[in-house]
């Protein structure tokens, strides 16, 4: 089901949930919440939040207790869709104890939500076979503008680790924000703000109580290509005193507690089977080089299909994968299983390695001063390399010496390379002797995102064109050409070059297609053979308007002009167009001047040649790799403009013989 | 509340009645697997099939009751040709509601070589996708290992429902991949269900037994999806169980319908004194019969508050827990659901001496032609109809950014039945001329010698234009309805920079939307050399082509008839001139059924152009296209592409030939 689908589905059983019934008052709390003056002006949202409180109280076990007290008011009826809370906990380990909601009209309760509107969804998507992770909500939709809407939910969770991380960034703007934790004597309390700015805590004299509090925060805005991290966090560690340790609460004191603690749930599940150890015999039979043996090895667990199964996440967080040999046989698992699969398969083959816990999305997300495996969404698999093998190596390890990274999530990465969205990121070997972060190598832009296009267009004179396009991609832009390939029939494809030439080349039908992989995968060339009549547009029989960016249209990405608040990630861009065409008989070009723009952000050139009776037009664009801050968004905005106008150049053919 | 149920809720509806005695535990017997025949192992794709991932061999399902429970059973085997069908194809998923339960899932995998292998069970998994305190929605998924192409997939299941079926319900046969069999097996059923079929043209129906009779569908293609295309029902093969006895005589099947409507809104047009002397308040002075049901409509829209077009505290509470008042307390309340305002309609209309009845319809989005026998169980809504001399009309003044005279294009073209407690009489709604669903757009824009394009920009959106938009925007904040109008000019002009954005008259109906904003377009300008080039067709001049794919399947169906203008005055840059200012040529196709036509007017010496382009779809109706003419259509939009982002070229002045202005018309 898709995310917007079930996004839907929630809406619709929430929806229906509201025709509640008239119980409990609403408490004191909320009262005076909804008597707070609405403020002058609608914000973007058509709601804000008024309060948003949550008080953890751990015990002497470790388990946490959150009571979430909530309140926002709609600001107008296009707000109203703002108007749930909801709260996230794991089936079996978690326990929601308490939910109750009201809706607040001219400072009084017309609406209570008992347990009876409340709605318990399981958090799943297509890549799902079963999950323990749930979400316990209820929306109200029958808010109008001014009401205020709030409730109480108490939530009692055992699936943490003793840490949590709870975030300040709220998509509507937050009026007061309170995070309040109650720890037994003698237990510690260490925390930090991630992202943004500091918020030091009031603390009671006998250290059981810390509050943090944030006032009139902003709304969290959704800009495209930022971090999916919230941009403030308060990241929490509750330790016991010494001598004190609950057997379910691990030390997690030092990225070494965490990769040992990691490595005891994970490695008793990379196990050896008959079965396993003949998968490995059959995929290295006849192979004498080892790194021939790693690659067959690594192909055939990317090639096993990605399905999760989440159950007992209460155990092991989430972290554990399932047994290898349980996975070879289903023939299907998640990023863990999968690297967990594989780690027994090259130890079958005579390699060692080892499971690393990683984050993918934003490669500075991982904060190396706070150990806590909550920071990991992502395992891949570090191998180390036997001298034969040594000259592949990504890295040269301190302590594992020689090896290299394979994500086994990312089918169409060949062993060698990482997902760019890893690259340069940190992860934690889950071994023992690991006592830091890791960095993961990054390749360099232009290997990774390369894509050179040769076009030679003929054109006669009533206009039609015929054309070749070579298009030959490198890097990340190989393996999602082969994973097109792969996934799309013949006709399918054809339709997508349809639509990319359409942009260009009215009318134009496309009439073969041809691919070729490199041997090592890394390089992907593509063939395509088209016509088009029309194309050269006749201006009153005396020139020909050509416009040459064939491929290249639409290729600079266009931002909104508005303030950006978060900062942009931005993937390296290497192109490299070179379209040529024959001039008509008698046909003289009016060709543009060359262009050449050049910044902090990237590269781009523009030019035209003619001779030996052809146009040709040359284009490059780089955009480099990085992390742009918001305050130079309007810079790298205006140099992507800049782009836009030096490509919006066309070739006049006057059609007069050189007059 | 709306008495007429929507179409979901009245195929999906099933009530629960007592019924045989028959147990329901005896008939689920482990699976068994069909034998793997030689035929399936050397299953090639069937001829005409576009490169198909995969196709489904047979697909096969057996219904029968018992026990107070309906059950049925699903076999299907599936043939996977290439590997990409196996990501879709190699996981399932069988959704259960409340009171559903999947049983005996089971799947198995048939080699090339004859061998099987059994999915084990740790590859099927439930989950309750949602938990209320009453109901459960579950789901199970299944995943089927170790799967290549080359291999077969058998899989089967047994759906039990907790009752009989006391509603129709439809089933698609026709699937994303081809199906070379289809049967569907009707069984011991103690109520009368019965079986029906549509665009299934090799249907082949078998009475078994006196109780069981079989369908069987070969051949069926893969649907595909194109755009522009026809509604689903019209084109996808389906059957329909039916529950009730099969009519005897299709027409009777409409005159009982007729009837059943006739009876269930008869007796909501009231004619109580307060509507009589609203009613002749309203239609005091009125010229014509036209003008007196304008006044009766404009009054519904704006004397009454629409409840679903407005959210104030009286509105939400008043849709709280409601069911319906009669038209005259909907007069004093002055607030009213949809229904209850086309109520009110009607009955100002009947008081007003006007023959009022409702109709059933049937929306365009589901089916276009509901005239066979089964048409009936797709009429979803009603809305009022008035007989005046020139006869019957329809109206939906419930739908408030609808305007007078007008019907949902949802509504247009189909044939709707009119209430009568005797016989079935069809009305067909009109479809509206293009120029009653206008869109304007109109500027003064300045070129500038940097090659950017500025000025303010005037849209104005009349007809079904603004009864989509105000129908998706009417209660957006309003920082939302600026980023819905910077959304749709950006699609347009990706490089487009708004400000100073307003949305004028948002819950209306009689005048258009009007949209305003300031543009700024950095790089309108192309650069050819010495000279520029620009196209004044500016909300075009990034468009492609509408239509791409070489062959066409399906019909074209454009969902309604409408009208374009832009209308722009550029002030172009000093010391260049256009060239060569020339309007290319109009297009059209079928008398006027389709064309786009440009005017120019270039003022050398003062620098400026005047612009004016004109679109029009539908002229007469015509909104539907047979897939034959495909080709045809394809050129002529890639020859409106041509016009609407025709180029023209500036040059410097000091190169012209000479500086004579030139009207463009060609």
């Amino acid at each position: 089901m898709s995310r917007v689908v079930k996004r839907l589905a929630l809406a619709a059983f929430l929806a229906a949930g509201c025709g509640a019934g008239l119980f409990a008052a609403a408490p004191r709390w909320l009262i005076d919440e909804a008597k707070l003056p609405a403020r002058a002006t609608v914000s973007e949202q058509g709601a804000e939040i008024l309060r948003n409180d949550l008080v953890v109280t751990v015990d002497e076990e470790g388990t946490w207790r959150e009571e979430m007290h909530y309140a926002m008011r709609v600001e107008h009826a296009g707000g109203v869709e703002w108007a749930y809370l909801a709260a996230p906990y794991v089936e079996k380990a978690d326990k929601v104890l308490r939910a109750e909601a009201w809706l607040m009209r001219n400072g009084k309760s017309v609406q209570t939500f008992g347990r009876r509107e409340w709605v318990d969804q399981a958090a799943i998507d297509n890549a799902v076979l079963y999950s323990d992770f749930r979400q316990y909500g209820v929306a109200c939709r029958t808010a109008a503008s001014g009401d205020v809407f709030g409730g109480e939910l108490i939530v009692q969770r055992t699936s943490n680790v003793g840490q949590g991380v709870i975030s300040f960034s709220q998509p509507l703007a937050a009026r007061v924000q309170r995070v309040e934790i109650h720890v037994p004597k003698g237990w510690q309390v260490k925390w930090q703000v991630l992202n943004g700015a500091e918020a030091a805590p009031r603390v009671s004299a006998d250290n059981t109580t810390w509050t943090w509090e944030v006032l009139n925060a902003p709304a969290e805005k959704s800009e495209i290509w930022a971090s999916e991290q919230p941009s403030r966090l308060l990241a929490l560690t509750i330790d016991p005193p010494a001598g004190k340790r609950p057997a379910a609460l691990p030390a997690m004191g030092s990225w070494a507690d965490v990769a040992q603690w990691l490595y005891g749930i994970q490695n008793p599940q990379s196990d050896s089977t008959p079965a396993l150890v003949e998968t490995a015999r059959r995929l290295t039979a006849g192979l004498d080089d080892p790194w021939k043996k790693l690659e067959a090895i690594t192909r055939f667990a990317g090639d096993r299909r990605y399905i999760q199964v989440n159950r007992n996440n209460g155990l092991g967080f989430g972290y554990r994968p399932r047994k290898a040999s349980e996975v070879l046989a289903a023939d299907y698992g998640d990023c863990k299983d999968k690297s967990n699969l594989l780690r027994s398969l090259l130890r079958e083959a005579g390699f060692k390695s080892h499971l690393v816990a990683a984050y993918i999305g934003d490669q500075d997300a991982l904060r190396p001063g706070w150990p806590s495996p909550t920071q990991f969404n992502h395992a891949i698999l570090m191998i180390e390399l036997p001298p034969a093998a040594a000259g592949h190596a990504m890295l040269n390890d301190p302590v594992f010496g020689p090896v290299v990274f394979f994500d086994s999530t990312a089918r169409w990465i060949p062993a060698g390379h990482l997902p760019w969205v890893l690259q340069g990121g940190r992860g934690l070997v889950c071994e023992p002797r690991a006592t830091g972060l890791v960095e993961f190598p990054r390749a360099p832009g232009d290997a990774e995102y390369q894509v050179t296009s040769r076009i030679t267009l003929d054109l006669t004179a009533d206009g039609t064109l015929a054309g070749e396009i070579q298009e030959t991609t490198q890097g990340q832009l190989a393996a999602l050409a082969r994973s097109r390939v792969f996934e799309l029939s013949e006709k399918e494809q054809k339709e997508n070059w349809l639509r990319r030439l359409n942009a260009t080349v009215r009318g134009v039908s496309v009439e073969s297609i041809a691919h070729q992989a490199a041997p090592d995968l890394w390089r992907h060339e593509s063939t395509i053979k088209f016509r088009a009549p029309g194309f050269g547009q006749n201006v009153r029989e005396e020139m020909l308007v050509l416009n040459l960016d064939v491929l290249t249209r639409d290729s600079v990405p266009v931002f909104p002009d508005k303030p950006r608040t978060r900062p942009l990630l931005v993937r390296p861009i290497h192109t490299v167009s070179e379209t040529s065409i024959n001039l008509p008989a008698k046909g003289r070009a009016e060709l543009p001047a060359p262009r050449e723009l050049r910044s902090e952000f990237g590269h781009y050139t523009g030019a035209y040649r003619a001779a030996d009776g052809r146009i040709t037009y040359r284009r490059t664009l780089e955009l480099n790799a990085g992390r742009i801050a918001p305050e130079r968004y309007t810079a790298f905005r205006q140099f992507l403009l800049d782009v836009a106008k030096a490509e919006r150049t066309a070739v006049i053919v006057h059609l007069d013989g050189g007059k | 509340m709306n008495p007429f149920l929507p179409i979901l809720r009245r195929l999906g509806a099933a009530m629960i009645f007592a019924g045989s005695l028959l147990t329901l535990a005896a008939r689920d017997k482990p699976e068994t697997w069909e034998p793997v025949t030689p035929e399936a192992l050397a299953a090639k794709p069937s001829p005409g099939a576009v490169e198909p991932g995969a196709e489904v061999l047979f697909s096969r399902m057996e219904l029968d009751a018992f026990d107070g429970s309906t059950r049925i059973r699903h076999y299907r085997r599936i043939k996977i040709y290439e590997e990409r069908a196996i990501e879709e194809l190699g996981k399932q998923e069988f959704r259960m509601n409340w009171k559903e339960e999947i049983k005996m899932l089971a799947a198995r995998i048939i080699h090339p070589d004859g061998t099987t292998a059994d999915v084990p069970k740790v590859s099927i998994e439930e989950n309750t996708l949602v938990r209320t305190q009453n109901e459960k929605w579950r789901m199970k998924r299944l995943v089927i290992p170790g799967l290549a192409a080359g291999d077969i997939v058998d899989v089967q299941w047994s759906t039990t429902d907790s009752g009989y079926y006391s509603a129709s319900r439809f089933f698609f046969c026709q699937e994303s991949i081809p199906v070379r069999k289809f049967e569907f097996q009707l069984g011991s059923y103690s109520a009368a269900m019965n079986l029906a079929w549509f665009r299934a043209p090799t249907a082949q129906f078998k009475k078994l037994s006196s109780q069981r009779s079989l369908l069987t569908i070969t051949d069926l293609p893969a649907f595909r999806t194109e755009p522009d295309m026809p509604a689903p029902f019209d084109l996808r093969a389906a059957i329909l169980l039916l529950y009730g006895e099969m009519p005897k005589e299709p027409e009777k099947v409409w005159e009982d319908e007729a009837e059943a409507l006739w009876r269930s809104g008869n007796n909501r047009f009231s004619t109580g004194s307060a509507v009589r002397k609203a009613a002749q308040e309203l239609a005091a002075g009125a010229g014509s019969e036209d003008e007196k049901l304008r006044r009766f409509y404009d009054f519904c829209q704006t004397a009454i508050t629409n409840v679903e077009f407005d959210t104030s505290p009286a509105s939400l509470e008043y849709r709280e827990g409601h069911t319906f008042y009669e038209a005259g307390v909907i007069l004093g309340k002055k607030r009213g659901t949809a229904f209850e305002i086309n109520c009110l309609f009607a009955s100002l209309c009947k008081a007003a001496g006007f023959p009022v009845a409702f109709v059933g319809s049937a929306d365009r989005d589901d089916i276009t032609n509901i005239h066979f026998s089964h048409g009936t169980f797709f009429l979803s809504g009603n809305m009022p109809a008035v007989k005046t001399t020139a006869g019957w009309r329809v109206f939906n003044p419930g739908l408030r950014p609808l305007p007078y005279g007008m019907a949902r294009w949802e509504n247009e073209g189909t044939d709707v039945l009119l209430a009568d407690s005797r016989k079935a009489n069809f009305i067909e709604v009109p479809k509206a001329a293009p120029e009653q669903s206008p869109l304007v757009r109109r500027g003064r824009l300045i070129v500038s010698a940097e090659g950017a394009l500025e000025g303010d920009i005037e849209e104005t959106l009349g007809g079904h234009h603004a009864v989509i938009w105000r129908s998706q925007h009417w209660d957006d904040t309003p920082d939302a309805l600026e980023q819905a109008v910077r959304k749709r000019v950006s699609a347009a002009i990706p490089t487009a920079e708004l400000d100073h954005i307003t949305v004028g008259r948002l819950v209306e109906s009689k005048e258009p939307l009007v949209l305003r904003y300031h543009l700024r377009i950095p790089d309108y300008v192309q650069d050819a050399g010495a000279q520029k080039i620009i196209r004044p067709g500016v909300f075009h001049q990034a468009a492609t082509p509408r239509f791409t794919e070489a062959k066409r399947e399906q019909s074209i169906v454009f969902n309604f008839a409408w009208q374009e203008k832009d209308e722009f005055e550029f002030q172009l840059p000093a010391g260049f001139e256009l060239a060569s200012p020339q309007a290319p040529a109009p297009v059209q196709a079928g008398d006027g059924l389709i064309r786009e036509a440009v005017t120019m007017g270039y003022d050398a010496g003062g620098g400026r152009l005047r612009y004016t382009a004109e679109f029009s779809l539908g002229k007469g109706g015509a909104t539907m296209f047979s897939a034959s003419s495909y080709a045809g259509l394809k050129v002529l939009f890639e020859r409106i592409n041509a016009i609407q982002t025709h180029a023209l070229v500036l040059r410097p002045k000091a190169v012209a030939a000479t500086g004579k202005p030139a009207e463009g018309r060609p």
